[in-house]
């Protein structure tokens, strides 16, 4: 039936190749967070290529780090052409575990993903701790004076990673104290404030963070590799004995009854300004790497993704 | 036998109840404060509730919360300890702090509710507050609730709580300790005058039989410093009348003697000394009845004093043998001895032998007084018991009946006084009386009265 609909979209394609008007990005999320990158990422993208004449709005839809969005978006705005969603790796795997209430990959449609981001652990500059040993370390010491906080909730993303270091240093997860916040904006804004300790963060919003003046510092990014770059410094966790990897994707998908004309000009769009060099370079400023994936290509690692999340976990 | 101590028998009586009381009142000023201080604590958990409560907008179809973390320092600050926050909506999607706060217990729609719980491994204080959203989330069909938990550490309770636990026992053991000080020198102070009492007695000379003061003393002692002034009492009057015993005994029996001393010395001057001989007989047999009576006299006394043995004595054989004893005498003054005894016979519970002396001594004074060829009778009578001798002598006159009893009375050579003192005495000791009468005819009756 999909494949049909699918099918009747590319024969109409090249008929109608209208940009959709007023064109906005969702940040379901609070603001300064790995959403917000993606969208103003989104905006650069179309921009390389002249897409957006007249810009595009960035809204924010807080709740449940993207489920109040997603919801929304399959429920009474699905039918919005105009409107990108920014989704992340964390996305994929709450949808996947259950945590966007009752809905699968196949709700919505997976219009490009911009980039790959990595997970950061990140802590105050102030913090006596230079690396993931010493954190460690003083986490096996006393590990309620330590508060994690991270994106999501309980068998979230954010969760999983901060469970996992707890694992490393051989800490009974239970006394280990985990803030969600709505976005890594919001750990990163209670991290400054000493409200809690460590965020369970990303490289991308991190480094903007430094950039734009906060003292912070990464103890370690969860790459395979280095990092290039102003981050080519930071090691790598499994560099530090842990072997955790997260790569995030970021990406966007727009509301499933949305019409195949507006979803084709959107990953026609994306595929076009992806493979422009300036947004190499973009990516490159936000010390992320390019995945560049759309459309069936997206839906299909999407599919695999939720399959993985399923079954392993993570 | 231990010796018991006054102070330590306050002391086991009040002490006890004393700590019983104290422990009671503090255990009720504790908790109720503890009270006070939960609930206290736990309008300040309200008040973070609420500034989080009204921190969070659905503005643009989502769901923000800003955290209020100025209020969160400062109540860290108060608390002196961790404060933990949880939020989240009813269908779990969204959730915004502490994710792992326990599960709460069920919380209805705009109501408070605090609870103890264990969170991170340490006890907490819970206070959760449900309310609904100003307009639903992703189109639903109407606004859905949402939970705010915030949760302290019980550090400062439980600080605040052994403060107050502790303040209330120094004040407690120090009351306690006050009120058995107080209590030990009130003892001392109000036992003050016993001891001088006891000092007042060790100085006593070993004669002074005297009444112990009570002036200045407790009013509770009253009761035994007069019991004990009774039996200084009766302990003095019996040393008088020993004394006056000693005196009489010694005082009759110094002029028989002073006599016979006399009398001796004529007697070993005289050619012939069988006449003075012969009187000197008849002043010893004088004296020898007067240690007689005085032997009765005491031993009356001791009755009377000391209570002795009663036994159930039959008085017509008695009396019918006293009456035998005395016919040879009678019959010296051709007297005769007329018994009138009841026909069913009388007894009464008796000193027999002091009883058989006192009727005795009666009929004796009768024989005596009687002229010759008289008659002196002995009757009986019961109802109270009545035992009379009448006889046909002189009588008495008024003076002398009110010494009857008395031990120098009518002793003029004859001693009938101080039979007449055995009998009263005698009669007396037995709970009974003893009185004489003057007969219209002439003579005298002589009655004891005896209880049945």
């Amino acid at each position: 039936m999909r494949i049909i609909i699918f099918l009747l979209g590319l024969m109409l394609a090249g008929a109608v190749r209208a940009q959709p008007s007023d064109p906005a990005c969702i940040v379901p999320s609070e603001p300064n967070g790995g959403f917000q990158i993606t969208c103003e990422l989104a905006l650069q993208a179309l921009a390389e290529i002249g897409a957006a004449p007249d810009g595009m709005r960035i809204e924010r839809m807080p709740g449940g780090v993207g489920a109040v969005a997603f919801n929304t978006f399959t429920g009474s705005r699905r039918a919005e052409g105009n409107t990108l969603v920014a989704f992340s790796e964390g996305s994929l795997h709450n949808l996947a575990i259950g945590k966007y209430g009752d809905h699968g990959w196949q709700d919505v449609r997976w219009v490009a993903s911009l980039g790959q981001d990595h997970g950061a652990v990140v802590v105050r500059g102030d913090a006596p701790w230079q690396d993931l040993g010493q954190l460690m370390a003083a986490l096996r010491e006393a590990p309620r004076a330590i508060a994690f906080g991270g994106s999501g909730t309980i068998e979230g993303r954010d969760w999983v990673r901060a469970r996992q270091t707890a694992e490393h240093a051989g800490v009974d997860v239970r006394l280990v104290r985990f803030v969600s916040f709505e976005g890594g904006g919001d750990c990163v804004a209670a991290l400054l404030g000493g409200h809690v300790q460590v965020c369970m963060s990303d490289v991308s919003q991190t480094q903007a963070r430094m950039d734009a003046g906060a003292d912070l510092r990464m103890l370690a990014v969860y790459a395979e590799d280095r990092l290039p770059g102003a981050l080519a410094q930071v090691p790598t966790a499994r560099e530090q004995g842990y072997d955790i990897v997260w790569p995030v994707m970021r990406g966007l998908y727009v509301g499933p009854d949305v019409s195949d004309a507006d979803y084709r000009w959107w990953v026609d769009t994306f595929d076009r300004a992806l493979a422009s060099p300036g947004y190499a370079a973009a990516l490159r400023a936000r010390h992320m790497i390019p995945l560049p994936l759309t459309g069936a290509a997206l839906t299909d690692h999407v599919a695999a993704r939720a399959e993985t999340i399923r079954s392993r976990g993570f | 036998m231990s010796e018991r101590s006054l102070t330590r028998a306050l002391l086991w009586w009040i002490a006890p109840a004393l700590a019983v009381l104290v422990g009671g009142a503090m255990f009720l000023a504790v908790s109720t404060a503890s009270r006070l201080a939960d609930r206290a604590y736990d309008r300040s958990l309200a008040g973070a509730i609420r500034a989080i409560e009204m921190n969070i907008s659905t503005e643009g179809g989502g769901l923000s919360v800003e955290l209020p973390y100025p209020l969160f320092e400062s109540f860290e600050l108060t608390a002196a300890g961790e404060v933990y926050f949880r939020v989240s909506t009813e269908d779990g999607l969204v959730m915004i702090g502490d994710t792992f706060l326990p599960d709460p217990p069920p919380v209805a729609e705009g109501a408070f509710r605090f609870y103890n719980e264990e969170y991170l491994g340490l006890p907490v204080r819970v206070g959760a507050y449900r309310s609904r959203l100003p307009s639903p989330l992703y189109g639903g069909a109407g606004p859905e609730s949402v939970l705010v938990e915030v949760a302290e550490s019980t550090a400062s309770r439980a600080a605040f709580r052994q403060g107050i636990l502790r303040d209330a026992a120094i004040l407690n053991v120090a009351f306690v300790g006050a009120v058995i000080v107080l209590l030990i020198a009130g003892l001392r102070f109000a036992l003050r005058p016993l001891v001088a009492l006891r000092a007042g007695f060790d100085r006593r000379a070993p004669d002074d039989l005297s009444p112990v003061a009570t002036a200045g003393l407790p009013r509770e002692t009253r009761p035994l410093i007069d019991a004990f002034n009774r039996l200084l009492d009766r302990h003095s009057r019996q040393a008088a009348v020993q004394r006056q015993f000693l005196d009489d005994a010694s005082h009759q029996l110094k002029t028989p003697i002073a006599v016979l001393r006399t009398q001796i010395d004529h007697a070993l001057r005289a050619e012939d000394p069988r006449r003075t001989l012969e009187a000197m007989r008849g002043i010893a047999d004088r004296a020898g009845r007067t240690t007689d009576l005085f032997l009765s006299l005491a031993r009356a006394r001791n009755f009377a004093q000391e209570g002795g043995a009663r036994v159930p004595v039959a008085l017509g054989p008695m009396i019918t043998e006293l009456a035998r004893m005395h016919l040879p005498a009678a019959r010296r003054k051709r007297i005769d001895l007329a018994l009138d005894l009841p026909d069913g016979g009388a007894t009464v519970r008796a000193s027999e032998a002091l009883l058989f002396e006192a009727v005795s001594n009666l009929l004796d004074n009768a024989i005596r007084v009687s002229p010759k060829g008289g008659t002196v009778t002995v009757s009986v009578q019961t109802g109270p018991l009545r035992i009379a001798v009448a006889d046909q002598g002189p009588g008495m006159n008024a003076a002398q009946m009110g010494r009857v009893g008395d031990r120098f009375f009518g002793n003029e050579g004859t001693g009938s006084g101080l039979g007449l003192a055995v009998v009263s005495a005698i009669a007396e000791g037995h709970g009974g009386s003893f009185a004489v009468r003057n007969l219209d005819g002439g003579g005298l009756v002589a009655e004891i009265v005896l209880p049945m």
